[in-house]
């Protein structure tokens, strides 16, 4: 087991395996990836980076079923009033806690296929600046998208103008190459993601390499 | 028959932190004579102190890469609130609990691949 390389694992490839096939679209591409896991192909190194960032998820999963689950036809006063109560909060924070204590609960009771950084691990002001290299070599691309209704995913106009569709600049960004570099620095040989943009990731120097699930 | 005296008066005004500062300070006046400036000690630098002294004493003397990922470990539980765990506590079913486990969040399918997508560009 020990001789299995470390991994890095994006906060994607964890919420989506947690999520289940139920409710997660790439669940299966995931499931795959901890299936190797399990058989001891890697060993996974939790970054405390991608727990500060899977919690943000809960949340934002969680306020977005709380805010579904209230009726229909709401004026936007109605609306405020509920954003800006206590029972609101506490039931976002309620389920995200309790969603974010589950994962955790697995995580740090299978120390044989879950490592954690080295909490005295120090990133260099230098590590950032190759991430500037990178990103400034690079441009991404733009995209046009139709607006779309958040609690229903039907599309949507501007009332006052007619506008419906936005151009929008589409590239890895600050925190992609952030989670890259920590991966090396944590000392994982690979980085596991399933999101496409790191497939347009230039390679760095001694950087993990990187693996696309698909 | 015997009846439990009801100490809840007692317990009333009971402040932990109050009786721990009082017992620091009484200990204050003994540390100033062997502390040379001892205006600059608190008694908070007091208890850091005692407290570190103790954790010295229930940390094994070699810090392994095993002992330095089970500190991890239970530092990271303790931040949520999860009770701490016993060093050789091996769960060889995690990987299969883990998943799903948190499917009662959403009634319906996402891709949080998506979501962190945007949450990133934001």
């Amino acid at each position: 087991m020990s001789a299995s390389p470390l991994a890095y694992v994006d906060t994607n490839v964890f919420v989506s395996y947690a999520l289940g096939e139920e409710r997660e679209e790439k669940f299966q591409i995931a499931e795959r990836f901890f299936e190797e896991v399990s058989q001891g192909k890697y060993i996974v190194l939790v970054s405390r980076f991608v727990l500060t960032e899977t919690l943000h998820t809960l949340r934002k999963i969680a306020t977005e079923q709380v805010y579904k689950e209230i009726g229909q036809n709401l004026s936007q006063s109605e609306l405020i009033e509920i954003a800006n109560s206590r029972e609101f909060r506490n039931e976002v924070n309620d389920r995200s806690l309790k969603a974010f204590r589950a994962i955790i609960e697995c995580i740090t009771s299978d120390p044989d296929h879950f490592k954690f950084g080295d909490p005295k691990t120090i990133y260099s002001e230098e590590m950032f600046s190759k991430a500037l290299q990178t990103l400034s070599a690079c441009l991404g691309e733009f995209r046009v998208y139709h607006f779309r209704c958040l609690k229903c995913g039907g599309t949507i106009g501007c009332q006052h103008c007619g506008f419906d569709w936005e151009i929008a600049y589409k590239a890895f960004n600050a925190p992609d190459l952030t989670h890259l570099l920590m991966s090396s620095s944590l000392g994982c040989k690979y980085l596991f993601t399933m999101d496409q943009y790191f497939a347009k990731v230039p390679r760095i120097q001694s950087q993990s390499k990187i693996i696309l699930l698909s | 028959m015997y009846r439990l005296l009801d100490m809840s008066a007692v317990f009333e005004d009971f402040d932990l932190r109050k009786v721990a500062n009082v017992v620091l300070m009484k200990s204050f006046s003994f540390l100033e004579g062997i502390f040379g400036d001892a205006g600059e000690i608190s008694p908070n630098q007091i208890a850091s102190a005692v407290l570190e002294s103790s954790l010295e004493r229930l940390v094994p003397k070699e810090i392994t890469p095993e002992v330095t990922d089970y500190l991890s470990r239970n530092t990271l539980r303790s931040i949520i609130g999860l009770s701490p765990i016993q060093i050789n506590t091996i769960d060889k079913d995690a990987i299969r609990k883990l998943k799903g486990s948190i499917s009662w969040l959403s009634k319906e399918k996402i891709n949080v691949t998506e979501i962190i997508r945007e949450m990133r560009e934001c």
